[in-house]
């Protein structure tokens, strides 16, 4: 064997136990990171319904496609058959990374609240879409008042407020009407 | 025995001396709380490393050590980051990226990479605790006094019925912003360098 690949040989020998090392550590973790994440979204639904008895989670598989994925939903209400509301917890696109969101809706479509579980925004471009203040401008709409998408949707004031954020912006905005179609279309019913 | 361990903690401070390594100490030293934490990480990345890095020198040609150890402290940065997300998750949520940035940091790599190499396995060893012992250090003083003049109070660890927070009195209700965001940073960092060269220079003239 040439000196080449005897040392190809070692560092590929390295890295794997570089990647083992990080795979045992992971699989010692991750009940407790998995129980936190478990944690955080009964905050999020203890939040948003408070005092309102929850379905079971219904999982989806995450070939919804898109910019977002639909991750399930929880139905909110004392009917099975007819909930009062959901919880529909999507998954979009920022611009650093993943936006986790948790979003309230009337069957109708319409938008109650808004909880973020993830982001990985920067601040100055985008951060600020952790804060409740920014999803204000979002509730009501989905239903007879449609979504703003563009910032030109928006009134002068809010569009001054998300500028310099405007992926992050939008990508909250489609998540969000993702959100508000799945239930206005009766997706979850089938 | 004790030169090597004050060279790093006095001496060539790597913080306040040799200004390396200063992305997360700057990144993480608003909060006391996640300056002992960071300053921890580097401080076992970095003793781990420098024990590691002789055993591994004759294997590996010396154009592609920098990559092999970018790894190993990849790995040992990422299960540090790991065992923080789910032992601390709220601290971890404010360090952020600053822990799996330690795979880059300068103080590791310069000090596996130059000086654990060219000196013996036990000075390297003494040389890696002593660094870390002064990154460590000087970063929870740089967010000691960050935290008290920025926010007026002293984020610990939570134990019992204490909550981790230490208010003072005065400075909590009227705290000096600027110095818990980025320009505090430089400013703090900048007077506490002053201070400590004035120091050197004094020990040194007498």
């Amino acid at each position: 064997m040439n000196k080449g690949a005897a040392t190809g040989l070692k560092l590929s020998g390295l890295c794997v136990v570089c990647i083992l090392l990080v795979v045992l550590a992971h699989m010692a973790v991750r009940s407790t990171l998995e129980r936190h994440v478990l944690r955080s979204e009964i905050d999020i639904l203890n939040e948003l319904v408070p005092e309102k008895p929850v379905g079971t989670f219904r999982a989806l598989d995450r070939a919804s496609g898109g910019k977002s994925a639909i991750r399930g939903y929880y139905p909110i209400g004392v009917s099975r058959e007819s909930p009062e509301s959901y919880i529909v917890l999507l998954e979009g696109k920022g611009m650093a990374g993943p936006l986790k969101l948790a979003v309230h809706c009337t069957p109708e479509g319409e938008i109650l609240g808004v909880r973020i579980e993830k982001t990985e925004e920067y601040p100055g471009r985008g951060k600020e879409v952790e804060f409740l203040e920014y999803m204000r401008k979002f509730i009501g709409t989905g239903d007879a008042r449609p979504i703003p998408l563009r910032k030109s949707d928006l009134p002068r004031e809010e569009a001054d407020a998300v500028s310099g954020a405007t992926i992050t912006f939008r990508g909250v905005a489609q998540t969000l009407e993702k959100a508000s179609a799945f239930v206005k279309n009766g997706r979850h019913e089938r | 025995m004790m030169k090597p361990f004050s060279w790093g903690v006095f001496d060539e401070n790597p913080v306040l001396v040799s200004l390396v390594g200063l992305c997360p100490a700057l990144a993480a030293s608003s909060r006391v709380i996640d300056a002992l934490v960071m300053g921890l990480a580097l401080f076992v990345i970095l003793v781990i490393c420098t024990v590691i890095s002789p055993l591994l020198d004759r294997h590996i040609p010396e154009r592609l050590r920098i990559f092999a150890y970018t790894a190993i402290t990849g790995a040992f940065a990422s299960c540090i980051d790991l065992f923080l997300q789910a032992l601390m998750p709220e601290v971890s949520e404010s360090l952020g990226l600053f822990v799996p940035l330690l795979t880059v940091n300068a103080l590791i790599l310069d000090r596996i990479l130059n000086f654990a190499r060219t000196s013996s396995p036990d000075m390297a060893f003494w040389d890696a605790l002593s660094m870390g012992t002064g990154f460590f250090l000087a970063l929870a003083g740089l967010a000691l006094i960050r935290e008290i003049l920025g926010s007026g109070t002293i984020t610990l660890f939570p134990m019992g019925s204490f909550s981790g927070v230490i208010r003072i009195p005065g400075l909590f209700e009227n705290p000096l912003r600027v110095f818990g965001l980025s320009a505090g940073a430089f400013f703090v960092l900048g007077y506490a360098k002053a201070a400590f060269d004035l120091y050197q220079g004094k020990g040194r003239r007498r």
